[in-house]
């Protein structure tokens, strides 16, 4: 941490965790929303055998709801107690995406990991490539932070912040999903390993084009007061 | 011109109906539609995109000019995309049998749909006109990584291509005979002029009421001075007794 703006990050990141710390109430909401949704998930299969097919799709929906559903806090929580127009002075906005992102990150992919152990237990499916699914898991989760904490500032300052977060970051998140899906598939039934790399790539290369927009676009929709 | 391009609508109708029934499809009479159908969907992708660019211009320049344009624009191609959808949905019920079929062109479309409402639910969630178009920019120019997933790659992915009812396989492969595209290209020159002529009348009417926006405020005013001051008065507050 030499330069100021890798200082920036560091002080988001950890006031973030000091702020998380204190309450836990993101984090928890995060993993019980997801094992809520994978339990009902699982619920909807009881007494069937889930298909292969079809198991990838719920683990990305329950990884979407639970991304969507509590990753939206990160400006709205600012702007709520006040402490927006403190970080604006205080903070590049650019250091200040890249410091919630951080955190985001690495509470999505806690979360993801968390969900995917509970989901193969609860489903039953093996699975054939853990590589892939792991690398699909990991760019899925980086894009999921990446985006929501964007789709957070943007709504932040409007009215109906929790359903226009919905609104407005679910249709953006689809290509990733349909991506991560496919990938996903590929990893669990073993078939059409090369178009499943392809889509792994296609998740990865989206969470790149994510995180090059979204600190110069944070910047213009919440960096001025 | 108007009076010209009416004309030009009206003969390229009477052609639509002049022309041989398309092969390669199921009701070759009925696949007519796409004539109307795909001019539709081309200029939605002409005004998204062209949405897409204003915002990003908005962001760069913050001139009110490039926020009317990305507004206008999509306006215009939510009005296409419903017209896209319409046709396709009545396309799918009389060649496949069904309204809908979770074709992945179709489900495509219907997601580009619903970014395109998510634009104006964010539109609507900001009272105060500078939040508002700084929201809608940015969220506008958001769109184009999905769009251009949702339009260019998604359709054309092999697996997708495999499981498609999509007429885009007889449309690449020759399944049309000329006739067919001169008049497809015909209504889409047509649909896209009259598409730009509603767009100029939507970018000057948000001119204009930039203007009478900005000339009420200088009514309600005297000299520089904001109306403000004028009613800017000391109170003192005295305990009744």
């Amino acid at each position: 941490m030499k330069s100021p703006w890798a200082r920036e990050i560091g002080a988001m990141v950890r006031k973030e965790f000091r702020t998380e710390l204190r309450s836990k109430s993101a984090s928890y909401t995060a993993f019980m929303l997801s094992a809520i949704t994978v339990f009902t998930l699982a619920f909807a299969f009881y007494g069937r055998e889930l298909p292969p097919d079809a198991a990838s799709g719920m683990l990305w929906a329950a990884l979407l709801f639970a991304g969507v559903g509590t990753l939206t806090r990160a400006f709205v929580a600012e702007e709520e107690q006040g402490t927006g127009d403190l970080l604006r002075m205080w903070a590049h906005p650019h250091a200040v995406y890249w410091g919630k992102a951080l955190f985001a990150f690495l509470q999505m992919s806690a979360t993801a990991g968390l969900v995917t152990l509970l989901f193969f237990m609860l489903a039953g499916v093996g699975v054939s490539n853990y590589a892939m699914l792991g690398l699909a898991l990991l760019g899925g989760s980086a894009a999921l932070a990446g985006m929501v904490t964007l789709v957070s500032a943007l709504v932040s300052r409007g009215s109906n912040r929790g359903t226009l977060a919905g609104v407005v970051a679910l249709p953006l998140l689809v290509p990733l999903v349909a991506l991560g899906v496919t990938a996903g598939r590929s990893a669990i039934t073993g078939l059409a390993q090369p178009a499943g790399w392809a889509s792994c790539g296609g998740v990865w290369c989206y969470t790149l084009l994510v995180l090059a927009m979204a600190p110069y676009q944070l910047a213009a929709v919440w960096g001025e007061p | 011109m108007k009076w010209l391009a009416l004309l030009g609508m009206s003969a390229l109708i009477i052609a639509s109906f002049q022309v041989p029934p398309a092969l390669g499809f199921p009701e070759p009479e009925l696949a007519r539609i796409i004539f109307f159908h795909l001019p539709c969907a081309f200029s939605t992708v002409v005004f998204v995109l062209f949405a897409a660019y204003s915002s990003y211009r908005y962001l760069a320049t913050r001139e009110w000019i490039w926020e009317f344009r990305a507004l206008a624009a999509t306006e215009i191609s939510l009005g296409t995309a419903v017209a896209t959808m319409l046709s396709g949905i009545l396309f799918s019920k009389v060649q496949w049998g069904a309204w809908w079929h979770w074709d992945p062109r179709q489900t495509s479309f219907l997601i580009v749909l619903i970014l395109l409402g998510a634009y104006f639910a964010v539109r609507m969630s900001f009272e105060e006109e500078v939040s508002r178009a700084r929201a809608a920019a940015v969220y506008s120019s958001l769109t184009l990584v999905p769009v251009l997933f949702l339009f260019f790659v998604f359709p054309r992915l092999p697996q997708v291509l495999k499981n498609s009812l999509h007429p885009s396989t007889t449309v690449q492969s020759g399944g049309f005979s000329q006739d067919y595209w001169t008049v497809v290209l015909g209504v889409f020159i047509m649909l896209l002029g009259t598409c730009i002529w509603i767009y100029k009348l939507h970018v000057r009417t948000s001119l204009l009421e930039q203007v009478l926006k900005d000339q009420d405020g200088q009514l309600e005013t005297s000299g520089n001075r904001p109306t403000a001051y004028r009613v800017d008065r000391g109170v003192s507050l005295r305990e009744p007794d």
